[in-house]
């Protein structure tokens, strides 16, 4: 049997082709997230080798709390330390360059440190100039003051955290981080220690680097350092460091590499669906073929093997391409994430053992899967065959089939349903319940589907009747006349394009759900924003309220503790919530938060307003006690004095700005509300804001119509690398669409000979190929825009109210994807329709 | 018997297709292979020929010259006044379209038309106005009733075939060509299939050409050609079965 199905395969050679192309851009995609995630943890670990080379030991708190002076003194006196240093850092500061803007963190990091004085700890050394010394002094690393334009000896702006805002330094020299300056992209800068510390609105260290004088073993110095200290800290050393250091990396690396798997397997679950089909067209189509294997004595078991194998060495063959279309696609992935902003650093791309292993793995597992259906059918077919033709294999849908599709959706529905719905706590059991709940729903929908496909084709093609005539009535009638087979080939392109619809619903009713509560809560003309991370300085603030064209300027700050009500939480629920806190005098001129009891008056240091949501939580009402964790560790009673219903701006608790400051140490704003003063026309304002955002490169000012705009074009970027992302699944469905077409061609022969026989032109046949292609992906892209609206719906509806609340349906937008889907299927149609084209009419016939 | 009704229609001159020196030649060198040797023959409007020879005689190869759907090494076919070997692709297939009908063995029908849809289709692929008293005509002829509506996997192979000939008639052709048109059909179904087609040429003037191996089938004809080695080599006016077997005997006797 081996023999004949190696003959098959090279018979076959464009049918294998195509086949073949739908598991090498799965296994592909997959290699690529695991070749990019490999290269990348792979860069980032000889990144965080260099950070820790030279430190012997650090010491941190458990709990993350900063080191002080005392303790910095205790380990400096333990035998056989050399020099304990206290560093600062920070990734809030950034300088700003000669013409004014300011380089900010869009991609690869900027870190601020203070300057090691000691060149073991030290992982940089002066390459120009020299080190800094005192205040007004800075220095930047080599590559980034060449990238960035920096010269030594001149002065800048910095942006730093403190209220002001801004200071201005002199660069007195550049460094060299590691031995290559290899900085992955980050933006390097150093102070001077005690002006960091100042610059860096920082009054503990950061971290302590321990260098050894060589005197004692490191761990017999890592015992006395956590002998010497209370309980509660944490002594590493270089290896822990290191690990640590890679793990944080890491951490985030998998989660980009879980991201691009999670599209890859959905394409690989649609290539699935193509698989099959292709393999039950070509056991149609061979079923003589078969037959006879039959009738000169084959098993049914010898004929399911020799399907089988075919179908393996297939999954083999292309999982082994799959491997080098991956890497070439890691290429890719990396260009088009750094084309949407990730400034990724330039690496290595490996293929390893492990990753080649995977992608073969599961490419022939995908494959095995695929052809699991149709080589039982070959095993089915009778030797009688081998003389009637007559495959004996059902093209009408099987009561069967209907039936298990029926169960099969429901039982898909219901592992959705309870992930939904069921309070599942852990994520991964969630996300792996909805995920295999979807696929089982998926391949029942695709089983019922069959009964819709013949009506679809029917409906979708009464217009292209209409306008082509005989051609567009035989493309009608050709997608109508193999239900079980359209609908198999439209299933791909249903799962992809109902994956995309789902997303647009959610995405639309988050945008319209943000626009509507951003348009009733703020009635501010502008806001003004940290452009990265940070804060808005109190200096922006007194600079507006400076301004004789604005008014009304109210800032907000935000934090998070525990407030603990009356109503015991649930175990493992987090208790933290927002506590914000605003000028409650001038609240009003801002903010409508729909204040529902009491007043904000009545709030004083020992009372506050909560949003409705949160009090139903914690079980309280107006006048009752909760109790608010504070900074130092000890609980405040606050009475509820006013309870308000906003949820797009305030999340929690609002309280005094003297009660706020005793949870959290910060003086500036997180943002700040503003208008235009009465009176004064929106120009004048629009030019006032300018200016203050020209001063301070740091923040960014919108009106409140920009701002809601910002808001959902976010919602947008997201949806469109999203659909950037499921794109992958759905050319590997319009690949299943030209597969299906071409072997449809194959098997029409005679009657496309006909055709032409009787008068039917090339382009006639052309026009009629591809219109029944561009009809397939109508019902599939109708089917899935269906799907993906209740898909969103039920997400909708089973996150909370405040997060996504009035469904909202993007009818146009869903539209334009049906159309543009169903028109592609005409380019999808146009290699099988040139097939056609080509035929011989006399062999036609003649065949 | 319709067979032996004699013609209603005057005797007519006119030429509805013909071939001059058609020369048809497979391959090269050793194998190459003579399947037509400058076939002169014509065919009159409104005559119901039979072409008859031995596998490999070159039969279906002059019928596929003649209906445009193959091209010849040398010589020329003429339907009506139109020389098909200057014909390019599209206008050879849209010459087949209104200027020759065809009736095969099998696989006549288009599986998703109906049969009345399947009978108009060459005009329906084009962009004229159907004569649809015409059609009316022709659609009435093959006496199918109310199973004009049915797809040909409803149809037995007779009314098939029946609704075949009526395509083929549809469009008013110059020439049907009908290549063993009743070769899977039981004998009683193939004769009706044969009158039917008798009475086309005999009542609207039609021009049949048909590629057969089947005497009696042969013997519905107003005349037989006899093709051996790519070229003619009898012909009989107003042929019986007897006197067409007589006529097979001698040729293969020579």
């Amino acid at each position: 049997m081996w023999n004949i199905t190696r003959r098959n395969l090279g018979a076959n050679k464009i049918r294998l082709a195509l086949t073949a192309l739908a598991i090498v851009l799965g296994v592909g995609f997959i290699t690529s997230a695991n070749v990019l995630s490999d290269g990348l943890r792979a860069s980032f670990g000889s990144l965080a080798a260099e950070i820790v080379q030279g430190t012997d030991l650090a010491v941190s708190r458990d709990d993350d709390v900063p080191l002080t002076q005392t303790e910095l003194d205790t380990i400096n006196n333990v035998e056989g330390v050399r020099i304990a240093i206290g560093e600062y850092n920070t990734d809030n500061v950034y300088p700003t360059r000669a013409d004014g803007s300011a380089v900010l963190p869009e991609g690869p990091p900027v870190i601020a440190n203070s300057w090691t004085l000691d060149d073991q700890l030290n992982p940089t050394t002066i390459e120009t100039g020299r080190a800094p010394e005192g205040p007004g002094e800075w220095v930047v690393d080599m590559g980034s003051a060449e990238r960035e334009g920096f010269v030594v000896g001149e002065t800048y702006d910095i942006i730093v955290p403190t209220t002001e805002g801004l200071t201005s330094a002199e660069l007195v020299g550049t460094f060299r981080f590691g031995e290559n300056n290899q900085t992955n992209g980050a933006t390097l800068l150093a102070f001077e220690t005690n002006t960091a510390k100042e610059l860096f609105d920082a009054d503990n260290f950061g971290s302590v680097s321990i260098a050894t004088d060589g005197s004692r073993s490191i761990p017999e110095v890592q015992e006395d350092i956590e002998a010497s200290l209370a309980d509660g800290y944490l002594v590493q050393d270089n290896g822990d460091l290191n690990a640590e250091t890679t793990a944080e990396f890491n951490s985030f690396i998998s989660v980009f590499a879980w991201v691009l798997r999670s599209f890859a397997i959905v394409a690989l679950f649609v290539s699935i669906f193509i698989i099959a089909n292709t393999f039950n067209i070509v056991m149609s189509q061979r079923v003589r073929e078969l037959g006879l294997l039959r009738a000169v004595g084959a098993t049914p078991k010898q004929v399911r093997r020799a399907v089988m194998g075919e179908a393996l060495v297939v999954g083999l063959v292309a999982s082994v391409i799959g491997l080098g279309v991956g890497v070439a696609l890691a290429y890719g992935v990396e260009a088009f994430l750094n084309a949407i902003g990730a400034d990724l650093p330039d690496f290595d791309k490996p293929l390893t053992l492990p990753t080649a292993a995977i992608g073969i793995g599961v490419g022939v597992v995908v494959t095995a899967l695929s052809a699991w259906v149709p080589s039982r059918k070959a095993g089915r077919i009778p030797p009688v065959t081998a003389i009637s033709g007559h495959d004996g294999l059902d093209t009408q849908v099987g009561k069967r089939s209907i039936v298990l599709g029926a169960v099969l959706a429901v039982a898909g529905a219901a592992f959705t349903g309870v992930s939904l719905f069921g309070g599942i706590d852990s994520t991964a059991l969630l996300l792996g319940l909805l995920g295999a709940g979807a696929a089982i729903l998926f391949v029942g929908i695709t089983l019922l589907s069959p009964l819709v496909a013949a009506p679809i084709s029917r409906t979708l093609g009464a217009p292209i009747a209409k306008v082509y005539n005989r051609p567009g009535v035989l493309a009608k009638e050709n997608a109508a006349r193999n239900p079980k087979r359209t609908a198999t080939t439209a299933a791909a392109l249903m799962i992809g394009l109902s994956l995309v619809s789902m997303a647009f619903v959610v995405g639309q009713t988050l945008k319209s759900d943000l626009n509507e509560l951003l348009e009733s809560t703020v009635q501010a003309d502008y806001a003004a924003f940290p452009g990265v991370d940070g804060l808005v300085p109190t200096a922006v603030a007194d600079d507006m309220d400076a301004a004789p064209e604005l008014d009304h300027v109210v800032g907000v700050k935000y934090w998070s503790t525990e407030v603990v009500g009356s109503t015991p939480l649930a175990e493992g629920v987090e208790s933290d919530v927002e506590v914000a806190t605003v000028d409650f005098d001038r609240i009003d001129e801002a903010f409508d938060l729909n204040l529902l009891e009491g007043s904000y008056a009545d709030i004083d240091d020992d009372s506050l307003a909560i949003r409705q949501a949160s009090a139903e939580e914690m079980g309280v009402g107006l006048g009752d006690t909760v109790a608010m964790t504070l900074d130092d560790g000890s609980t405040a009673d606050m009475t509820v004095a006013a309870i308000f219903k906003d949820a797009s701006i305030f999340w929690g608790v609002l309280v005094t700005d003297a009660r706020w400051n005793t949870v959290a140490e910060q003086e500036n704003y997180d943002w700040v509300a503003v208008s235009a003063a009465d009176g004064v026309s929106q120009a004048d304002a629009d030019a006032a804001i300018a200016a203050i955002g020209d001063k301070y490169p740091q923040i960014v000012s919108q009106s409140s119509t920009e701002y809601r705009e910002e808001i959902t074009s976010q919602v947008d970027n997201l949806l469109y690398i999203l659909s950037g992302f499921l794109g992958l699944a759905i050319l590997i469905a319009f690949i299943g669409i030209v597969n299906t077409m071409a072997l449809s061609i194959f098997e029409r022969t005679r009657e496309l000979g006909l055709l032409r026989a009787v008068g039917m032109t090339r382009s006639q046949m052309h026009r009629m190929v591809r219109w029944e292609a561009a009809i397939v992906s109508g019902v599939g892209a109708l089917l899935g825009a269906a799907v993906g609206i209740i898909f969103g719906a039920l997400v909708v509806v089973a996150t909370p109210e405040e997060i996504l609340n009035n469904l909202s349906i993007p009818w146009v937008s869903l539209a334009v994807l049906v159309a543009v889907a169903s028109l592609a299927g005409l380019v999808a149609g146009f290699m099988p329709a040139r097939r056609a084209g080509k035929l011989d009419v006399l062999q036609a016939i003649a065949d | 018997m319709t067979l032996l009704e004699p013609h209603t229609s005057a005797p007519t001159t006119t030429i509805a297709a013909y071939a001059e020196g058609a020369t048809k030649i497979y391959g090269s060198g050793d194998t190459q292979v003579t399947a037509l040797n400058k076939v002169d023959v014509s065919f009159p409007t409104g005559e119901f020929t039979a072409i008859m020879g031995p596998s490999g005689s070159g039969k279906s190869t002059l019928m596929h010259s003649l209906a445009g759907l193959d091209r010849l090494t040398s010589g020329r076919v003429v339907i009506g006044d139109t020389d098909l070997s200057v014909l390019s692709e599209k206008d050879l297939t849209l010459l087949r379209r209104t200027k020759i009908g065809f009736v095969f063995q099998a696989f006549n029908l288009i599986p998703t038309l109906t049969a009345a849809e399947n009978i108009s289709l060459p005009i329906d692929l084009g962009k004229a106005n159907a004569d649809m008293a015409w059609i009316d005509e022709v659609v009435q002829a093959v006496g199918l009733g109310d199973r004009l509506d049915h797809k040909p996997n409803e149809l037995s192979g007779g009314q098939q075939q029946r609704v075949a000939v009526a395509r083929a008639l549809a469009s008013r052709p110059q020439v049907v060509f009908a290549d063993e048109p009743t070769g899977n059909l039981d004998s009683q179904t193939g004769a009706a299939i044969l009158d039917f087609m008798k009475r086309a040429v005999q009542q609207y003037q039609q021009t049949i050409v048909m590629v057969t191996h089947d005497p009696v089938a042969a013997s519905y004809a107003d005349r037989v050609l006899f093709l051996a080695d790519g070229r003619i080599v009898d012909e009989l006016r107003q042929p019986t079965t007897d006197t067409i077997l007589a006529a097979l005997r001698s040729s293969s006797n020579r």
